[in-house]
Formats: structure tokens, C-alpha cells, sequence
């Protein structure tokens, strides 16, 4: 049976390398497309930004504008392979038999950027880190239903990806380049516009690249819908209002 | 400057990814935990690795006085040279 889960989109924030950034209207509804020709997280104090990697360091300048003025505000965190640029060379280091960087272990887990957006913005509600596999991000608005459905005002969702180290590239499909992007979601009935992801069964399924540009592209552009296979099965996402 | 206090703060710089910072924007004598630079227990871990990378010293939580040896530059290079010339 098909699946829909509604959800009220109440601001979203997006980081894409300036080539990618084909759209010329950077603004739909309660959202932007960040500037600059790196993310700005000056925000932070030197101590605190010296350890992100430039996928963390998208992943807190989007998420930081959403959070303010949200109070604690469970986060859903989804990234199809992680942080894959300190995990890799750690592999490198074991074969070697050389000690491992306590820093890169540390940074290399899967929820690291979320974890440290927690700790830097002081936000204690519950968090979950997801590599969603086959359905692609549609796993990860799952979850913030679930946060939802358990009485939380919003939630909110956080997808990012980078390039993958470069032995995994025929393995698996290789992000073009760093991106993130935030949505803060409140129940469908909330003000402000709607986002409805629906599992369609007459679509054709696929495989995970380049779903997350296509999806920050639709919300630049205030697109109608987008759709964003995943490997069992194709999911649609309509943006209204 | 004391040269291996200074070839100590470049360490510092590189290793904790310090780039807006000189060698000398560090106090020799300042905390470098906690208040003064601010490293951490992650960082203490790092830069005990550091400092056997580079030095070829092995200072753990064991290591007698590792408190007082951290503390500072100014401390570290006392115990660094007190290990290489003995």
C-alpha cells in the first residue's frame, strides 16, 4: 500500500558549492540558498569551528538559522555515507599498524556533525543519526514523523552528503559535491507550506545520486515536486504554498 | 622566543587546526587547558600523540606529573628537554 506523510515546512536553509548553484532565484517560501564561496560559520568561536570538516561546517551554517528562536527542537540527521573522509583515511592508518588521531575518531562517526551541532547550539532535545539506505532521505522524514507523532512542536531535518574518498567512487553513487540543507518541520496543519512525501507506485525506482541537489534545487526554484527514488521504491515530494 | 618553545606552539597551531593563530598570539606560561587556549580532554589525547610523532616521548595519563607537564608551553618544553638529555 502506498505511503503519504504530510508535514508543514517551516523554514529551510540550503549550502551548495557556487557550480551547482544553477538556479537563479535562491528564496521559496520560508528558505535560502547560503552565499559565499565556502559556508560561514564564523558564528562559532575558533575553538569550536577548528574541528569541522567542510561538510560539518555546511551542515552548522544551515541548521543554525533554523534553530534560532526554536528552543530545544529534536533533529533528525541523514547522510548516505557520513563522514567517509575521516573514516577512510583511519582505515589507511590501522593497515599501516600507525596510532589513529583521537580528533579523527572522534569526528569520524556517523553523527558527528549533529552531535556537535547539539553540543554548539546547546540544544538537548533527542537527536538520531540515520544512514538511510535503500529509501533514500524518505527513511529520514519517517523518523521526523515519529518525532512528531511522540507530541514534538517540530523537528528538525538535516541532509547532507560530500564527495566519497576516491576507491569507493565504483562502489557507489559519488555526491558531486559538499551540501546540506535544513527543514524545520511542524505538523501538516501548522502555518506555512506544505510538504507531502508520497510513495509512488507508478514511479520508477533507482539509485541515490543526486537526490539531495535535485531536492535543494526544487526548493530553490519552489518547484511543485520533485522525485527521489530509492532503490525499492520511488517517493515524490510535493511542495504547496 | 625559546626555539623549541616556539617549534611547540607551531605543533599546537597545526595539529589543532588553529590557523588564525601565530605562534606568537600563545602564551608560553598560559593554561593551554581549560581557561588560557582552551584545548580539551580529546585534544590531550592529540597531543600526546604529537608530541611521540614528533618527539619520540610517550607521555600518558600515567606519566608522573602529566598534569603540571600540560599545563603549559613553558612546562612541556622543560619536560621535553629534561627527557632528551637525560
Amino acid at each position: 500500500m502506498a505511503s503519504e506523510l504530510q508535514f508543514c515546512l517551516k523554514q529551510w536553509c540550503a549550502w551548495l558549492p557556487p557550480e551547482w548553484r544553477l538556479c537563479s532565484y535562491h528564496e521559496w517560501g520560508l528558505g535560502r540558498l547560503l552565499p559565499g564561496a565556502e559556508p560561514d560559520v564564523s558564528f562559532l568561536p575558533l575553538m569550536q569551528r577548528r574541528r569541522l570538516s567542510p561538510m560539518a561546517r555546511a551542515v552548522l551554517a544551515v541548521a543554525w538559522p533554523c534553530l534560532k528562536g526554536a528552543g530545544a527542537i529534536p533533529t533528525v540527521c541523514a547522510s548516505l555515507h557520513g563522514e567517509t573522509h575521516y573514516c577512510f583515511p583511519i582505515l589507511n592508518t590501522l593497515a599501516e599498524g600507525a596510532d589513529v588521531s583521537p580528533t579523527a575518531f572522534t569526528l569520524s562517526v556517523h553523527g558527528a556533525a549533529g552531535a556537535l551541532l547539539s553540543q554548539f547550539a546547546g540544544n538537548r532535545a533527542p537527536f538520531v543519526a540515520l544512514a538511510p539506505g535503500a529509501e533514500g532521505y524518505s527513511a529520514a522524514v519517517v523518523e521526523a514523523r515519529g518525532f512528531l507523532q511522540a507530541q514534538a512542536h517540530e523537528v528538525l531535518l538535516l541532509l547532507y552528503e560530500q564527495p566519497l574518498p576516491l576507491p569507493y567512487h565504483t562502489h557507489a553513487a559519488n555526491p558531486p559535491g559538499v551540501m546540506a540543507l535544513a527543514m524545520k518541520l511542524g505538523v501538516a496543519k501548522d502555518k506555512g507550506s506544505l510538504l507531502q512525501v508520497k510513495q509512488d507506485d507508478k514511479g520508477e525506482a533507482g539509485n541515490e545520486e543526486d537526490t539531495l541537489l535535485k531536492l535543494i534545487w526544487a526548493l530553490c526554484q519552489g518547484n511543485g515536486a520533485v522525485n527521489l527514488p530509492g532503490r525499492k521504491s520511488a517517493w515524490r515530494w510535493v511542495l504547496t504554498g | 622566543m625559546d626555539s623549541l618553545e616556539n617549534d611547540l606552539k607551531s605543533l599546537i597551531i597545526e595539529v589543532f587546526s588553529l590557523d588564525e593563530l601565530k605562534p606568537d598570539d600563545i602564551d608560553s606560561d598560559a593554561p593551554l587547558f581549560g581557561e588560557g587556549l582552551g584545548l580539551d580532554s580529546i585534544d590531550a589525547l592529540e597531543l600526546g600523540l604529537a608530541l611521540k610523532n614528533r618527539f619520540d616521548i610517550i607521555i600518558t595519563a600515567e606519566t608522573p606529573e602529566v598534569r603540571t607537564i600540560f599545563s603549559s608551553v613553558a612546562h612541556l618544553a622543560d619536560y621535553i628537554r629534561r627527557i632528551q638529555s637525560s
